[in-house]
């Protein structure tokens, strides 16, 4: 199924329909680009940097909106970052390693970039982090969520401006316990990576916090179209609620047949944040009215930042900002802070730059500061509310400032 | 324990609205296979297209007239493609079946691609028609009354199929070239207007199936190939050319997905390739394939 | 007399291999015309070529006075080509009697073209004609027997009905009696020998007896050429044809009867 992407384009292109495709068009091609009145020369000359993200396959979607927050960025700094001129290549990240990681090869060769930003499958980012190395460029993963990352695989050259999966999941869990849930929280994540490290960050965190597992399941990853069996298994467990992680067409379907099946007026919904963020939200429709989530980002949240920042995000794209784009726009913002203080713009220079860039506090999430290589960031429970067509996920509570787990 | 049973039952019934729908999504696919040879990859692509049509005439609101719009256009959608389809393959019938493979692999591609830039990255969702969006109590539980309705479609679709395939000439036509090409051509028929027509009539349920699911499985990237091989598996399971075999095939592979999937939530990825594997050792040409099915 | 069919300098290779080179072929109009030869003689190309399942290189083939060489097998069959092919299965879910059904509606009940309706409506005609040809053949006994529960000398007499239903001028066998007990072949004979003269008869068999018991008229094909084309007599007779066959010395070990 993987490989049907990757050829999908190949073919695409081989037919010549290139042409027509805007998104295609976009592709190896350079946006931004030095502008004619750039201060120019010594220790500000200009940077290159890789944009790779999924223009194809089921991620296309969190690219688009990578994209958009990386260049509203650029636009809203004279598209200087550190004082440089920036020459943006981008790059299709594909939907998995085999494409991500020879797009983060190509542009490092081929393009000669400085930077590599991006990344939203954690397989990629893993197999990406060695080829940065070797190179000696930094790389600034602005989704992928595998605790690895900057965990057990961390490499001085390998920073993140997202999360991590374990880290959202867990927020939750001392919240759901407050709550004192009757019958426990029912957990479910699809049988992939990022589901499993859900499952075990949730579960450790709201143990911890004297809350009782009901039951937990694992559907397949990417082949599942109908939930019924599992919703039934939820049903008879018992639970007085459900924690669950899905991403992209599975969040649609699960939220919809979670309202379709009856449980959503008696168990009450919790996930990570993406089962509500961005696209999806707008396909799930009422069914998704309701549902609690947990995430560090909502365009919904009021500080002046994401004020200015959603507006102009809004009269760019017509569009209302995710995560998805925060985060890039995040690594713009920490890259024009490293890029300010460091000589070079070799990875290990860069690397020890951004160790030393402190609070990041013009940022739309709020205040956050690297723990490691991690954003250390407050999480907010999000509820789902107004109707079809203009669904938002409103502030419901501040989970408070949380480390890389 | 009445909790238990009335909860497995949900997912038999489940199990029934799964079935039903892959029938008609696979009957097509296996009387083009079994009757010329050519394994159409294309026809999951034929399915998500009619899904993003229900989801594009939907998307201003669910009613009725979009609905059977939807119906309607991804019919006649289905058959100038499956027609369009039958004509491609054409020059390839003395080749191999990588070089089909291939060929309708590549349109399959294309289409998704195309699908992606018209209709966008993110998923769609189908509303249900109106009356049919609710949910129906069943054995205490609530379940959604559109896949009560979808049991009843599909049997209506299933006695249909069976009906032309079986007490028409036409459909006797149809199995004597799933049996025996070369024998047809023999007694005077040109056998490329029947694959014309089957291909057609196949391609038309496809899309009309991608409709009727949209409710269920929505409209998204990547959803043509996960459909594609749950059809193949039915295909396999049921044995080629053979009506009786989609039907049985499909009800199977439904109820391993919702009863399977229920009693065994361990091992919910390992069961329906577990079933597979199981028929391919015990009966390798699948439960319903004849001797002649897969032959030449 | 027009001949019913017939073939001028007809060629057909497979890479290197000439299988059928340069062989001129005229039946008869009424005739009971044998093609015969030793393994690898070019006797299946040259049947497939004469009923259009393959093209030919080279050369011409001609359906009464009409030139066919471009013509498909089906639209041949719907000029009176009608043909039996070697390895068949016929149609596994079909019953004997709609199998030849399929035949009779596609040809209509007294020939001369008919459409294949797609919706089931009963036609005495069609039903009498069935009737009448499984009678022929002598199958009226398990006429609504399922195909697969035919013994194989039923299903090579099947053919021999589904042939006769396309009303045909020119009827092709390849090799009728390939597989059969001497029984079957027997029945087979009297069969083929009951059909009226407006029918003509192409056969290719390897079964000798059969050839000599029914054919007025033998064609010999040795290494994609006409060997010998003459009656059966000067065919026995000929030290050619013997020595294509055997080699040299063993006449009496190939014409036992």
């Amino acid at each position: 199924m993987a490989e049907f992407t990757l050829s999908r384009r190949t073919l695409l292109t081989l037919f010549g329909a290139a042409a027509a495709t805007p998104v295609l068009a976009a592709c190896g091609s350079s946006v931004g680009g030095g502008s004619a009145g750039s201060t120019g020369g010594g220790a500000t000359g200009p940077v290159k940097v890789g944009l790779v993200i999924p223009q194809s396959g089921v991620y296309a979607a969190l690219g688009t909106d990578m994209q958009r927050g990386w260049d509203l960025w650029l636009s809203q700094h004279d598209k200087k970052i550190g004082g440089r001129d920036v020459t943006t290549i981008v790059a299709d990240e594909g939907e998995n390693p085999q494409t991500g990681v020879p797009a983060v090869q190509r542009v490092l060769q081929a393009d000669q970039v400085d930077v590599v930003v991006g990344l939203v499958n954690s397989a990629t980012a893993l197999g990406a982090a060695p080829v940065v190395s070797e190179a000696k460029k930094l790389l600034v993963v602005t989704n992928a969520g595998a605790a690895d990352i900057t965990g057990k695989a961390r490499t001085p050259y390998v920073w993140r401006t997202s999360f991590q999966n374990a880290q959202v999941a867990a927020a939750a869990g001392p919240y759901l316990a407050q709550q004192n849930v009757q019958g426990g929280v029912f957990l479910i994540a699809p049988d992939y990576a990022a589901g499993t490290e859900v499952r075990a960050g949730f579960k450790a965190a709201y143990e911890a916090a004297g809350g009782k597992i009901a039951g937990e399941a694992a559907p397949p990853f990417g082949t599942t179209q109908d939930y019924q069996p599992f919703l039934s298994q939820i049903r008879q467990s018992g639970a007085g609620a459900v924690f669950c992680f899905f991403a992209g067409a599975e969040a649609v379907r699960f939220v919809q047949q979670y309202a379709q099946f009856g449980l959503k007026d008696t168990v009450p919904l919790y996930g990570s944040g993406f089962l509500t963020e961005g696209g999806v939200l707008t396909a799930q429709g009422a069914a998704a009215v309701g549902v609690k989530t947990s995430l560090f980002y909502t365009d919904r949240l009021d500080n002046p930042a994401n004020r200015v920042f959603v507006d102009a995000y809004r009269g760019a794209y017509q569009a209302v900002p995710t995560c998805y784009s925060v985060s890039t726009w995040d690594a713009a913002a920490v890259l024009d802070r490293a890029l300010g203080k460091a000589t070079a713009l070799d990875g290990d220079a860069l690397s020890a730059a951004l160790g030393g860039v402190g609070a990041i506090d013009d940022s739309p999430r709020g205040p956050w500061t690297f723990d490691g290589q991690n954003p250390r960031q407050t999480m907010y429970l999000r509820t789902v509310e107004g109707t079809p067509g203009s669904l938002y996920n409103a502030v419901t509570a501040d989970l408070g400032q949380k480390a890389q787990v | 324990m009445t909790g238990w049973v009335a909860a497995n039952l949900i997912s038999v019934l489940n199990g029934l609205a799964i079935g039903a729908l892959l029938f008609v999504l696979a009957v097509g696919l296996s009387l083009v296979f079994g009757m010329m040879d050519v394994l159409n990859l294309a026809h999951g692509a034929l399915f998500v297209v009619g899904a993003y049509l229900a989801a594009a005439l939907t998307g201003g609101g669910a009613s009725w007239g979009a609905f059977l719009g939807a119906l309607g256009l991804a019919a006649v959608i289905g058959l100038l493609g499956g027609g369009l389809l039958s004509v491609m393959t054409e020059p390839l019938r003395r080749r191999s079946h990588l070089d089909q493979a291939l060929l309708t692999l590549g349109v399959a591609l294309i289409v998704a691609e195309l699908l992606q830039i018209v209709f966008g990255d993110d998923p769609l969702a189908v509303p249900a028609p109106p009356g049919l969006d609710g949910s129906t109590s069943v054995f205490g539980a609530a379940y959604p009354t559109y896949r009560l309705v979808l049991i009843g479609v599909g049997a209506v679709l299933a006695v249909g199929v069976w009906l032309l395939v079986e007490r028409t000439t036409l459909g006797a036509l149809v199995r004597a070239t799933v049996a025996d090409r070369d024998m047809v051509a023999a007694i005077g028929v040109d056998n490329r207007r029947v694959k014309i027509t089957v291909f057609a009539l196949g391609s038309l349920l496809a899309t009309v199936a991608g409709v009727l699911g949209g409710p269920v499985y929505g409209a998204s990237v990547g959803l043509d190939s996960t459909v594609l091989i749950l059809a193949l598996v039915v295909v396999v399971i049921g044995g080629l050319g053979s009506v009786r075999g989609a039907l049985v095939g499909a009800l199977v592979i439904g109820q391993i997905e919702s009863l399977g999937r229920a009693l065994l939530p361990d091992l919910a990825s390992f069961v329906l390739f577990g079933a597979l594997a199981l028929v391919l050792i015990v009966r390798p040409r699948g439960l319903f394939g004849g001797r002649s099915g897969a032959t030449a | 007399m027009t001949p019913a069919l017939s073939c001028h300098g007809l060629r057909r290779s497979f890479g290197a291999l000439r299988a059928v080179d340069d062989v001129d072929l005229t039946v008869e109009a009424g005739a009971r015309h044998a093609l015969i030869g030793p393994n690898g003689a070019g006797k299946s190309t040259v049947f497939r070529l004469l009923s259009g399942r393959m093209r030919p290189d080279a050369g011409t083939v001609r359906l009464a006075d009409r030139d066919v060489t471009r013509l498909s097998e089906v639209a041949r069959c719907r000029l009176g080509m009608s043909q039996t092919l070697q390895h068949t299965s016929l149609f596994a879910s079909l019953t004997a009697a709609e199998t030849v059904a399929l035949a009779v509606r596609r040809h209509g009940p007294t020939g001369g073209g008919a459409r294949i309706e797609p919706w089931p409506r009963r036609h005495p005609a069609v039903d009498a004609r069935c009737a009448e040809l499984l009678a022929d053949v002598g199958l009226a006994d398990v006429a609504a027997r399922p195909v697969p529960a035919l013994s194989h000398g039923e299903r090579k007499q099947l053919e021999v009905a589904l042939a006769l239903a396309c009303a045909p001028t020119v009827l092709m066998l390849d090799e009728p009696a390939a597989g059969m007990s001497p029984a079957e072949s027997a029945r087979l004979l009297a069969l083929l020998d009951g059909l009226p003269r407006e029918v003509t008869v192409l056969f290719v068999e390897h079964d000798l007896d059969l050839v000599f018991d029914l054919a007025d008229r033998v064609t010999v094909l040795h290494l994609g050429r006409v060997l010998l084309s003459g009656t059966p007599d000067e065919v026995r007779a000929s030290d050619a044809v013997r020595e294509a066959y055997l080699g040299t010395g063993r006449r009496e070990e190939l014409f036992t009867s």
